[in-house]
């Protein structure tokens, strides 16, 4: 074999090894993985925990919801805003969970939030106060029409603006702000209520 | 900015609008600001690599291959040599002259008998309404009076000048 067709069947004709390419290809999926979870895993969590309020089945949410992206990792490259595409995978497996489960979160269950209230430079009473008081709180949250609570639950996310809170539950800005608006009314309506029935 | 555990402080008086919305964010900030357990990135991870990757039976090609202009050429190659083979084949077929003529079914004959020699049966036509002839329709205008002068003496029981009467003979 001359010179010249030598150089051609190099240039043209070689195989590329397969299997090290793949190898390399699911390396790199790897590290993009791992970058995504050491960057938004605690986020995740925040958000399926502000729904499911259970550490165990919040962990159990950021874990599927990678899981996904692990199955439809293809489209990662096409994605624009990672966070709020994931955030939109895992609210979107919480509220599945919450529909299948179809029971409330435990918000009535004040040794639960006194659990994941920070003890330090609070005294014991402090505590059990501040716990029946967001347990309170949190029932009239679950009191809300589906669609004012799941905004209002959101717009608690300082990193969340509103139009990305529109793009995770897929409606309009002006949608997110009016039913923010209704939840805000509402839930001041069922504090009062709460208040001057006891 | 609260603390995690602090609970709001309420402006105003306690059942004001105000006061119960600041208590609502207050209880939602603290719980958006929860933070994640120790080690759930670890875990997250652990459970990702634990996890199957299911082979797949068709492999597309994936986008930014650095051999994907290779694989573009094979491609090309291939579908080249198919639809110039089948267009040498198709252009070396010959066609028969015979096919160049229009051909017609053969009229059917009869089995026995004699035949029509070519005769072609004419359905006959209804007759249509027909119409008459200018000349003959339009009655001339004296012929009309002399008919309206009868059918009124008829009408009378006058006799006709023409005709004898019916009645019986005297």
């Amino acid at each position: 074999m001359s010179s010249t067709s030598q150089a051609i069947y190099a240039g043209w004709m070689e195989i590329p090894n397969s299997a090290a390419e793949s190898r390399l290809h699911n390396q790199a999926e790897e590290d993009t993985l791992a970058l995504l979870v050491m960057e938004y895993a605690s986020t995740l969590y925040r958000v399926a925990f502000s729904v499911l309020r259970n550490a165990a089945d919040a962990e159990d949410a950021v874990q599927e919801a990678f899981l996904r992206v692990l199955r439809h990792r293809e489209t990662l490259a096409e994605v624009r805003d990672r966070r709020v595409w994931l955030i939109r995978i895992v609210w979107n497996i919480v509220l599945d969970r919450k529909r299948r489960a179809k029971t409330r979160p435990e918000t009535d269950d004040v040794a639960d939030l006194a659990r994941v209230l920070p003890s330090n430079a609070l005294s014991a009473e402090e505590t059990a106060a501040a716990a029946q008081h967001h347990a309170r709180v949190l029932t009239c949250v679950e009191q809300l029409p589906a669609k004012e609570r799941q905004v209002l639950l959101l717009s608690a996310f300082e990193e969340l603006t509103s139009v990305e809170i529109a793009a995770v539950l897929g409606i309009t800005e002006s949608s997110v702000r009016s039913r923010l608006f209704r939840a805000r009314n509402l839930m001041a309506g069922l504090l009062n209520h709460a208040r001057s029935s006891r | 900015m609260m603390a995690p555990g602090e609970i709001p402080r309420l402006s105003g008086t306690p059942n004001s609008q105000r006061g119960a919305k600041d208590e609502v964010d207050a209880t939602l900030r603290w719980l958006a600001r929860l933070p994640a357990p120790e080690g759930l990135e670890d875990r997250v991870i652990g459970r990702v690599a634990a996890a199957p990757r299911g082979g797949r039976l068709i492999c597309w090609p994936r986008r930014h291959d650095r051999h994907a202009w290779m694989r573009n050429a094979a491609a090309a190659a291939i579908v080249f040599v198919v639809l110039g083979g089948g267009w040498g084949v198709y252009s070396r077929v010959e066609r028969s002259e015979a096919a160049n003529g229009t051909a017609a079914p053969a009229p059917a004959q009869p089995a026995r008998g004699f035949a029509s020699a070519g005769a072609v049966r004419r359905p006959e036509t209804i007759p249509g309404p027909m119409v008459a002839a200018p000349g003959k329709a339009a009655a001339s205008p004296r012929t009309a009076a002399r008919a309206h002068h009868r059918a009124e003496a008829a009408r009378h029981g006058k006799k006709t000048a023409g005709k004898p009467a019916a009645g019986p003979v005297q």
